[in-house]
């Protein structure tokens, strides 16, 4: 039987794992998804209170309970999944469960990266699908209008000289799969207050990061978007935005591997 | 059969295991005994994987215990003396966890569920640390693995318990099950560990089985004082006492005792136990 991978194994463990995800998060991010049930319930008592009726609910305010949605799950579900493995009792029987490091760093990559956005987003539609057929002040396929918006603001970038076209959908995953991993790994490095320790490494870095580059080019940057043609700023900006996320991507995943593979208690 | 060939563990600075050598073989069930703090537990883990051996090796059946090869582990459990509640109930927790292990059995986990007079249906983290221990156990015996690495697994166990445990443990394990169990609670597991481990931060004292030890000392349960006695304990009625069995007389081992007259006499042991 191959030592670093085995279907058959991965299988078992890759099921074990969702649900254990289920067991120690699925409350959690059902919650959290649900989470423009709770601004309409909100936004519904203070009109209640201060205005004396009920108040139309926007997609303005969907887009923002989305957007803490989305926020708190990547917050929350690696430090209540994946973040026991630091603690002595729960540690051990992680490291100690019959997979290799591979097929738990696999399933590690694979629950966070596919199966928590799509059941996260099942919740949402699920919830903006009820919401719209029982509530009349809600404001209809809040999903799907999100979804509109998000295509149609973000999928052109226009200024004076150039307008630029990319893949919002896409892009938005890769946000959500860099967060997610960043504080997948947060969760996995340190041993307590992991939340805090993840946003004060990410401030470290950026800073590090920001001097490096001050030094680097001393500040002698200057772009003329009229001296270079629409083509080459689009290529240089999508070739830009994705190798900064192969690059983080590839860096946040031997960061997960490694610490997988050197866990000790 | 398990090989362990001049290890050393530190804690940073602090030196937890020294040079230790020893063999386990298939079969029996090691009863490892030790003061606090003279690394039984690290031993445990080191056994098992969960650490890496600073200097020497570990050769478990021709497997490094750290690189946690799959099937290395799949041929072995390792309880901790605290374990984790899981939010499940024992039965589906046991049926989840259990398909990793290729000789674990469900109906076996609930026959020893049954000996411990546990429900299955209860949550896990809804049980007493007692109960949640006995799960534990019962899911380790289950798995039937070839090796079993025990440490104190009577801690948190109530008297009726402690002898579920004992029946369990004589029912469910493998004739060639290779178990080490490390104790402080010597009386929940005297008629049962065999051969007998006794630790020392630098060396390992001990490492004999029983009929061994009790073909080297005697052990008198008597109201005279006998003046070659290595180790003498006052009991109502009388004098437990140690000595050399230059007789070959028998005896009956007590194991606490045994301890504290390793303890007191390390060097004179040895040299009792170093010669064929």
């Amino acid at each position: 039987m191959n030592k670093t991978f085995n279907f058959k194994r991965f299988g078992k463990y890759f099921r074990y794992d969702l649900v254990s995800a289920w067991q120690n998060a699925g409350v959690s991010i059902l919650t959290i998804a649900a989470m423009p049930v709770w601004f309409y319930v909100i936004a519904q008592l203070i009109s209640v209170v201060f205005k004396g009726h009920f108040a139309d609910f926007s997609t303005g305010g969907i887009l923002a309970a989305y957007m803490v949605s989305f926020i708190l799950v990547f917050l929350f579900f690696p430090v209540q999944h994946y973040g026991r493995i630091t603690d002595k009792k729960a540690g051990s029987d992680w490291v100690l469960i019959p997979a290799s490091r591979f097929e738990k760093f696999f399933s590690m990559l694979l629950v966070t990266c596919v199966a928590l956005p799509v059941a996260w987003l099942g919740v949402i539609a699920s919830c903006d699908g009820l919401m719209t057929l029982l509530l009349s002040n809600y404001d209809g396929m809040g999903l799907v209008a999100v979804m509109d918006g998000l295509k149609g603001a973000m999928t052109e970038i226009h200024t004076d000289n150039v307008s630029l076209a990319f893949n919002a959908p896409s892009l938005l995953y890769l946000e959500w799969c860099g967060n997610i991993l960043l504080f997948t790994l947060g969760a996995i490095f340190f041993r307590r207050n992991k939340i805090v320790y993840t946003f004060l490494s990410i401030f470290a870095i950026g800073l590090a990061a920001t001097l490096a580059i001050g030094l680097v080019f001393g500040g002698n940057i200057e772009i003329q978007p009229q001296d270079i043609s629409e083509d080459r700023i689009m290529r240089l900006f999508n070739m830009g935005l994705y190798l900064f996320y192969i690059v983080s991507f590839a860096l946040l995943d031997l960061g997960l591997y490694f610490r997988i593979k050197t866990l000790k208690h | 059969m398990v090989k362990i060939d001049k290890i050393s563990f530190s804690y940073g600075n602090t030196p937890c295991l020294e040079k230790i050598s020893f063999n386990l073989e298939e079969g029996k069930i090691y009863g490892l005994l030790g003061e606090n703090g003279v690394g039984k537990t690290t031993l445990l883990t080191l056994l098992c994987g969960l650490k890496k051996v600073q200097s020497g090796s570990i050769d478990v059946d021709g497997c490094n215990p750290y690189k946690r090869d799959p099937e290395f582990l799949a041929s072995q459990f390792y309880l901790p003396d605290e374990v984790t509640p899981v939010n499940a109930s024992a039965e589906s927790f046991a049926r989840e966890k259990g398909r990793f292990w290729p000789d674990f059995s469900l109906d076996r986990f609930k026959d020893i569920m049954v000996i411990f007079e546990m429900d299955l249906a209860q949550k896990m983290n809804a049980m007493s640390a007692g109960q949640l221990k006995k799960t534990w156990i019962s899911f380790a015996l289950a798995c039937s693995t070839k090796y079993l690495y025990l440490d104190e697994p009577t801690n948190g166990l109530d008297i009726p318990s402690k002898a579920q445990f004992r029946k369990a443990l004589m029912t469910f394990t493998r004739e060639d099950s290779t178990i080490v169990i490390s104790t402080h609670q010597v009386k929940d597991l005297e008629n049962i560990i065999d051969p007998i481990i006794i630790l020392d931060k630098r060396d390992v004292l001990l490492n004999a089985s029983v009929e061994e030890i009790t073909s080297r000392l005697y052990f008198d349960y008597g109201t005279t004082l006998n003046p070659d006695s290595l180790y003498t304990e006052q009991v109502p009625g009388g004098f437990i006492q140690v000595y050399p069995n230059a007789s070959g007389a028998d005896s009956k081992l007590n194991v606490e005792v045994l301890f504290n007259t390793v303890h007191k006499n390390k060097e004179l042991i040895k040299g009792i136990f170093s010669h064929e």
